[in-house]
């Protein structure tokens, strides 16, 4: 809510590679609603500096050489719930972006994208989250449907509802797996492109839950717990 | 004289007369009183009166079967017995005959006739052995000596004659009277229903299964066994000699014999026809010896003759179960009937020839509980040992199918294996070939253009943008969409969407729900990618067009989907547009996943380029 009181979204950033870094930090700083509070170049540096200066968003890049991405990601989202995370990918391919979703981001960058598309990115996830890709939707729909009946010992664990699709949640993200934009989806079910972002907030929520239903299946399973 | 004794049974008849045992002994009252009479006066006379004392009477014992003790005798003979009654009230007294085996008989006491019909006497020959009993009015009887007459007519070669006499108290003698009637007559109508009601459902039992011989055998074999005793029920006339009359009795009692044999053959084991054709000559022979004999040896032909058999049986049974499983106790009870039978059947034997005492019943039949029992038995043996068998062919049927159906399955495993292992050879071929003329061809191009100094930063930052859209479209074919054709077309528009924004035409976009397509391999969406987007790139960089629509469309009846890609810019003239080396590749991308490619383009209407592919179909392999 910091971004009500204070008009420039706070944003750090972790990434080793130095030009990127460069690129990303130029990117921040061309746009004026935005200001950079942190660049990290490595995991560890990263951990310790959020615990004073805990940004609005965070960029991270997958390939960090200390701590994996995904590591990060996941103690980010678990401890600081209010920081929006965004990871960084060159080619936003399922695996990278699935898994981090499931981490707990909100969204992904393309590295190499052009500069405005960096502050767009970031805009888009505080209005409620980046645009997924059509194949990333149809993977979330159809992780989250088979989800709808819930993995057995699951359910001590977490209310199954948690993590299964509404019918109007799967509607949006059908629309967006057939390539069709937020506007465009937004018009088609008459609501306002908002609304979206706020589904797929939920979406994103529940596949964050869902990926933990699994975890904690496949350890049961696995004699783990 | 007289003597107050129990009957003499040898042993093996004990148990069946065991009740008979239990005679009372040694009571002095009257009405305890009991006689059995062993010792007798002999004279062979046809007067109607008894002879007096003074005629030439010889002592003798009985039981006397005349067969022994004057062979070849068939006349009228005069038996002379005396009992001793102490003083005491007058009772009423009973005498019994243990059977009547005479073609006469007429019982005095004291000079005067007890038994009925008249002075001839009411009995007659009986092939059977009924007992029969008389009342002595105790007005007849006095203290002191009693006399009792006989007068029988008889024939030796029946073994015809008298038994012991038993007199006594008339409760006493009844008791024993009825003691006789279940032991030699009761159990005959028994064994006989039960062989035919036995014989009838075994009958029954093969009518509705033709193939089993053995429940054919059953039946004859229980069937002839109803019949043995019908000539025991019947009186025959007083002649009863005669060479046919003694070849049907051989024959009848003997009926049960051969197929009881045929049966336990069948029982033990294969079909033995050698065998079973010696029984048949045999049982031809027996009856040819009876008949040559007629009636007057047939009872010792039938006894003899049976007995062979039954030691005959004995014998191959002993010798099949020591071949085959010993465990088999159906076989073992089925050997302990047959040797009962030989056992029981010796008995009667000897008892013909006098070395047993002819006052024991017959016992033979007595066998024919024993071995309904035992067949019975290997019937029902055999029965779940058939289900037995069933069940464990229908086991290893199972087990069978079962490993038939891993191999099956280990086979698909092996064969999806190689499939796979071949798809992925042919995806890294794919890959490689696409890495050579796409990316790398591009990379090679740019290298040269920077080597040459022709160092624009805006055409190498143009076309290394063009490089990575390639690199990340062949990152976005391998995507698993699980067959959504429109999940492909979207990430297409997703990758294009800067392009699309920066050229400002309206994208009017119309995908619809689409069915889930069986052959989206990366390959399959690699090509729909690039005619997609190279159709969409043509209309906004070339064509000068408004706006761009991107339809779907499916016709179910012509199997078939379309994607229309449609512009309204400037179009084509029809010759240059199939010359057009962009189209043309397109049409090859098209043919390649077996779908079709169509253009069309006026020069009013804009350019409408329709792809049309299969909507069922598997996984095609790349075609370059």
């Amino acid at each position: 809510m910091q971004s009500c009181l204070n008009p420039k979204v706070r944003v750090a950033l972790v990434e080793d590679d130095p030009e990127a870094r460069t690129r990303l930090q130029a990117s921040i700083a061309a746009d004026p609603s935005l200001e950079l509070v942190n660049s990290y170049t490595t995991g560890a540096e990263a951990l310790a500096g959020l615990e004073s200066h805990a940004p609005d968003v965070l960029l991270v890049d997958l390939g960090l050489p200390d701590i994996p991405g995904l590591d990060i990601v996941r103690r980010v989202a678990g401890r600081y719930p209010q920081c929006d995370i965004l990871v960084v990918t060159i080619f936003g391919d399922h695996s990278h972006v699935l898994a981090a979703l499931q981490a707990g981001a909100r969204g992904y960058l393309l590295k190499g994208g052009a500069t405005r598309d960096i502050a767009l990115g970031i805009h888009d996830l505080r209005n409620g989250g980046s645009p997924l890709s059509p194949a990333i939707a149809r993977q979330v729909l159809d992780r989250l449907q088979s989800a709808g009946t819930p993995a057995p010992g699951a359910e001590a664990e977490s209310d199954p509802d948690e993590s299964k699709l509404s019918a109007r949640e799967a509607e949006i993200l059908n629309a967006i797996s057939r390539g069709f934009t937020y506007a465009e989806t937004a018009r088609m079910f008459g609501i306002g492109p908002a609304t979206v972002h706020t589904y797929l907030k939920r979406v994103y929520r529940k596949l964050q839950v869902h990926s933990k239903t699994e975890a904690v299946f496949e350890a049961s399973r696995r004699g783990l717990l | 004289m007289l003597r107050r004794a129990a009957l003499c049974i040898p042993g093996f008849v004990l148990l069946a007369q065991l009740s008979l045992a239990l005679c009372p002994s040694g009571a002095a009252h009257a009405q305890d009183l009991l006689f059995t009479i062993e010792e007798a006066q002999f004279l062979l006379s046809d007067r109607r009166r008894p002879p007096p004392d003074t005629a030439p009477w010889t002592p003798l014992r009985l039981p006397d079967d005349w067969n022994v003790s004057r062979p070849g005798v068939a006349g009228t003979g005069w038996y002379r017995m005396t009992f001793q009654l102490p003083p005491g009230p007058p009772v009423p007294f009973t005498v019994l005959f243990k059977r009547i085996n005479a073609h006469h008989l007429v019982a005095f006491v004291n000079d005067r006739v007890i038994s009925g019909g008249g002075p001839r006497g009411a009995q007659v020959f009986r092939p059977w052995q009924q007992p029969e009993r008389y009342f002595v009015a105790p007005a007849l009887l006095r203290t002191g000596e009693n006399v009792v007459h006989v007068r029988i007519e008889a024939d030796a070669s029946l073994h015809q004659g008298l038994h012991r006499l038993i007199i006594g108290a008339a409760p006493q003698v009844m008791q024993r009277f009825r003691n006789l009637l279940n032991l030699q007559l009761f159990p005959l109508p028994m064994l006989s229903g039960a062989a035919l009601l036995a014989g009838v459902l075994a009958f029954a039992f093969w009518v509705r299964e033709r193939g089993d011989s053995v429940l054919l055998w059953f039946a004859v074999t229980a069937l002839a066994w109803a019949a043995v005793t019908w000539p025991w029920f019947t009186v025959s006339g007083s002649d009863a000699a005669g060479n046919l009359l003694g070849a049907i009795a051989f024959l009848l009692r003997f009926s049960p014999i051969p197929p009881m044999l045929v049966l336990c053959l069948r029982l033990a084991g294969r079909p033995m026809i050698k065998s079973e054709a010696c029984l048949w000559l045999f049982t031809a022979a027996g009856l040819a010896a009876a008949y040559s004999h007629g009636a007057s040896l047939s009872g010792a032909l039938i006894t003899w003759w049976t007995g062979v058999y039954l030691a005959l049986l004995v014998l191959l049974l002993l010798l099949i179960a020591s071949q085959r499983d010993r465990r088999n106790a159906a076989l073992w009870l089925l050997i302990a009937a047959a040797t009962a039978a030989i056992l029981l059947n010796a008995h009667d034997y000897g008892r013909w020839i006098g070395w047993i005492d002819f006052d024991n019943p017959t016992l033979a039949h007595f066998h024919v509980p024993l071995v309904l029992f035992a067949l019975g038995a290997n019937l029902i043996g055999r029965h779940f040992d058939a289900i037995g068998r069933i069940e464990r062919a229908r086991i290893e049927l199972e087990s069978r199918v079962a490993a038939k159906a891993r191999e099956i399955e280990a086979t698909y495993a092996r064969v999806r294996e190689a499939e796979r292992v071949e798809a992925l050879a042919s995806e890294r071929q794919r890959i490689m070939t696409d890495m050579h003329d796409g990316v790398g061809g591009s990379l090679v191009g740019l290298l040269g253009a920077v080597q040459a100094g022709r160092t624009d930063a805006r055409e190498i930052e143009r076309r290394l943008n063009e490089v990575l859209q390639e690199l990340r479209l062949a990152v976005d074919a391998l995507e698993p969409v699980n067959g959504d054709l429109a999940a492909v077309l979207g990430g297409v528009r997703h990758r294009m969407w800067p392009a699309i924004e920066d050229s400002g035409v309206e994208l009017q976009w119309r995908v619809g729900e689409l069915p889930r397509l069986g052959y989206l391999t990366p390959s399959v969406i690699l090509q729909i990618q690039r005619i997609v987007l190279e159709a969409l790139s043509n209309a906004l960089r070339h064509a000068g067009a408004r706006s761009v629509s991107v339809d779907t469309s499916i016709d179910a009846g012509a199997n078939a989907l379309e994607i229309r890609i449609a512009d309204d810019g400037s179009g084509f003239d029809g010759d240059s547009v199939t010359m057009g080396r962009g189209l043309r590749s397109m049409r090859a991308r098209a043919t390649g996943i077996g779908g079709k490619l169509e253009v069309h383009s006026s020069p009013a209407k804009g350019t409408a380029i329709s792809l049309r592919l299969p909507l069922t179909g598997e996984a095609l392999p790349f075609a370059a």
